[in-house]
């Protein structure tokens, strides 16, 4: 856009301060490379005009050229907060989720914004190694499936690179058509859950590969015994809690016969909860576990995709197993949560 | 120096760790504490407290007593914590840190609390 | 100094922010003078209208007291009673000063209310909007930046 046409928007808006002109003056900008004025004029421009959607995606989109990442999310998040199927907004926050190795959440929101807009094909590559990234990442966590996760891994990262900078300058989705339900992405919401972390702990150099292939764990008859196979006479407890602190499967029923699997899920649901918003403030990556020594118990929690797994143990129990019965009951909530029994 | 200066002492000369702090569990405000520069002691501190807090009436109300230890490991790091008569003290580590070690520093370094 | 009569709404998504990560039960964000900018948790206009009233009456009788005591103003005042805690902080936010009022139970605590806080100051300043009085509307500074860098720019003056 011509430099004449940025001066006469500027003093349209001058003369004018609640016009529209604001939304191509701010594009012009960031068109032209000076994020620092067409951030200024697209903040003011949305706290003046609140209610409009493209007034906050630009917002976003110039935070996002800026590498504010977290002012582009919250912006995103006020886009769908007044319209859920904004396709650039979801497109937008796939790429963060993906750079914070959120797969599945990147996986849905990418999608999303692929459905709305089939021919955008940068989401449509963005979305595909995706997938393959999180295909590998299920395929198991052995040395060699996490040495081609990385190099497809690699791709993903390059491929999302290309995203972002496409996403500066991404117009508006187009009109809005039947679309399957946009997934939520409020900041602030629980995080769903990452075995992609399980997965980089597992990278070399920060773990030491066992060459003896654990046995897998096979899955209880019942939702309630998901977890008796590992747990036999253990004098240990496992539960399988979902975001909203109820007990998917594993039960706790003490020796008088009452089940307090529902109670322990429920209070102890809410320190993951504080664990999110922790790290958020803490810089050192996503939570993976949580551990509280008590006068009558050990607990350990973990985060799965869309809850935690809790394992509850007698003091007398030594720290170290009721570590590794913790690895083995989210390894299995993980498989059978992808089961969908 | 202060009261506390022996307990975070005893926690700093780990290999590993980044920060001790001694904190109110009730208000999450620093008593006392060393950190490397660029640790924001405030976040631990409030944060951590919120935790233990937390953990404390969660593992009370479900009848497994008081909390005498609490971790909370991420991909970069671990944040630990024992508490007792109101005051909490916490380590801030990088992954390399001897977590055995360090846990029975912490459990110890509470009971002169 | 931030114009009274200024546009609604300015500072409500920051301070829906505060009040969720900070776990905050009521909070009110005013003028010095009581003038609410923003509010949460309150049931009542005339609740939110009192704790404004209030809560300026102390901020101006602290800023007094310390001034007499302490050559200096106090800044902020917290209260922890038995089962909620208040805490009343100073904002410079732009080139004008707000207080805000927080009141939280055990869910909180003095030190995760500082803490956001710090972000909240930040939010605000991001979205201040500028005075009303000063032609033209956009900040006249900045207005004038603009328009002076786009004239260098493309040579005119």
């Amino acid at each position: 856009m011509a430099g004449d046409d940025i001066h006469a928007m500027s003093e349209q808006l001058a003369a004018d301060p609640a016009s529209l002109v604001f939304l191509p003056l701010a594009e012009a900008l960031l068109a032209r490379g000076d994020l620092p004025r067409a951030q200024r004029v697209a903040q003011r421009g949305a706290s003046r005009h609140a209610g409009r959607t493209d007034a906050h995606d630009l917002v976003a989109r110039i935070a996002l050229a800026q590498g504010d990442e977290a002012q582009a999310e919250a912006s995103w998040a006020n886009v769908l907060q007044l319209e859920p199927g904004f396709g650039t907004a979801h497109r937008g926050i796939g790429l963060l989720r993906y750079r914070q190795g959120r797969l599945d959440e990147a996986r849905d929101h990418l999608a999303y914004a692929a459905h709305q807009d089939p021919g955008d094909n940068v989401v449509r590559a963005a979305l595909d190694a995706v997938q393959k990234v999180i295909a590998q990442r299920d395929a198991g966590a052995s040395i060699s499936a996490t040495a081609a996760a990385a190099g497809s891994a690699a791709t993903a990262d390059s491929l999302i690179d290309d995203a972002v900078a496409s996403a500066e300058a991404a117009s508006s989705v187009a009109s809005s058509r039947a679309a399957p339900a946009a997934p939520a992405a409020a900041a602030g919401e629980p995080a769903k859950r990452r075995s992609e972390a399980t997965a980089r702990r597992s990278e070399p150099g920060t773990h030491r590969p066992d060459p003896t292939p654990a046995p897998v764990d096979l899955p209880g008859d019942s939702p309630a015994h998901l977890f008796d196979n590992i747990l036999e006479d253990s004098k240990q407890v496992a539960l399988l809690i979902d975001a909203d602190g109820l007990v998917a499967a594993g039960n706790y029923v003490t020796g008088d016969g009452r089940d307090v699997g529902s109670e322990l899920g429920a209070h102890l649901s809410g320190v993951g909860e504080e664990a999110e918003r922790a790290m958020r403030h803490f810089k050192l990556g996503l939570w993976v576990r949580l551990v509280i020594e008590t006068e009558a118990a050990t607990i350990e929690m973990a985060p799965t995709d869309r809850g935690a797994v809790l394992v509850a143990a007698s003091r007398e129990v030594p720290l170290g197993f009721v570590r590794r019965t913790l690895d083995r009951c989210v390894a299995l909530a993980r498989r059978w949560l992808k089961e969908g029994t | 120096m202060s009261q506390f200066t022996p307990v975070i002492t005893a926690v700093t000369k780990h290999r590993g760790v980044q920060a001790a702090l001694v904190v109110a569990e009730e208000d999450g405000i620093v008593v006392d504490g060393t950190a490397h520069v660029g640790v924001g002691t405030n976040a631990f501190a409030a944060l951590t407290a919120s935790l233990y807090r937390k953990a404390s009436r969660g593992a009370g109300a479900a009848g497994f007593g008081t909390v005498s230890y609490f971790e909370l490991e991420a991909e970069r790091g671990r944040v630990m914590a024992a508490g007792r008569n109101g005051l909490v003290i916490i380590a801030v580590a990088e992954p390399r840190v001897n977590v055995g070690l360090l846990r029975v520093e912490l459990v110890r370094a509470a009971e002169s609390l | 100094m931030i114009r009274h009569s200024i546009m609604v709404g300015w500072a409500d998504a920051p301070m829906k922010r505060y009040v969720d990560d900070a776990r905050i039960q009521l909070a009110v964000l005013m003028h010095p003078s009581g003038q609410v900018v923003a509010q949460h948790g309150f049931q009542k206009k005339l609740d939110v209208q009192t704790a404004c009233a209030l809560s300026a009456a102390i901020n101006a009788t602290a800023d007094g007291l310390g001034t007499m005591i302490d050559h200096a103003p106090f800044r902020g005042m917290h209260y922890a009673g038995a089962e909620r805690q208040l805490h009343l902080a100073q904002m410079h936010v732009g080139t004008g000063l707000l207080l805000l009022l927080s009141v939280f139970d055990r869910e909180s605590s003095l030190g995760i209310v500082q803490l956001y806080l710090d972000e909240l100051r930040g939010s605000l300043s991001a979205t201040v909007p500028s005075e009303e009085d000063a032609p033209p509307a956009l900040a006249e500074d900045f207005e004038r930046d603009l328009n002076s860098n786009l004239a260098a720019l493309f040579g005119k003056r």
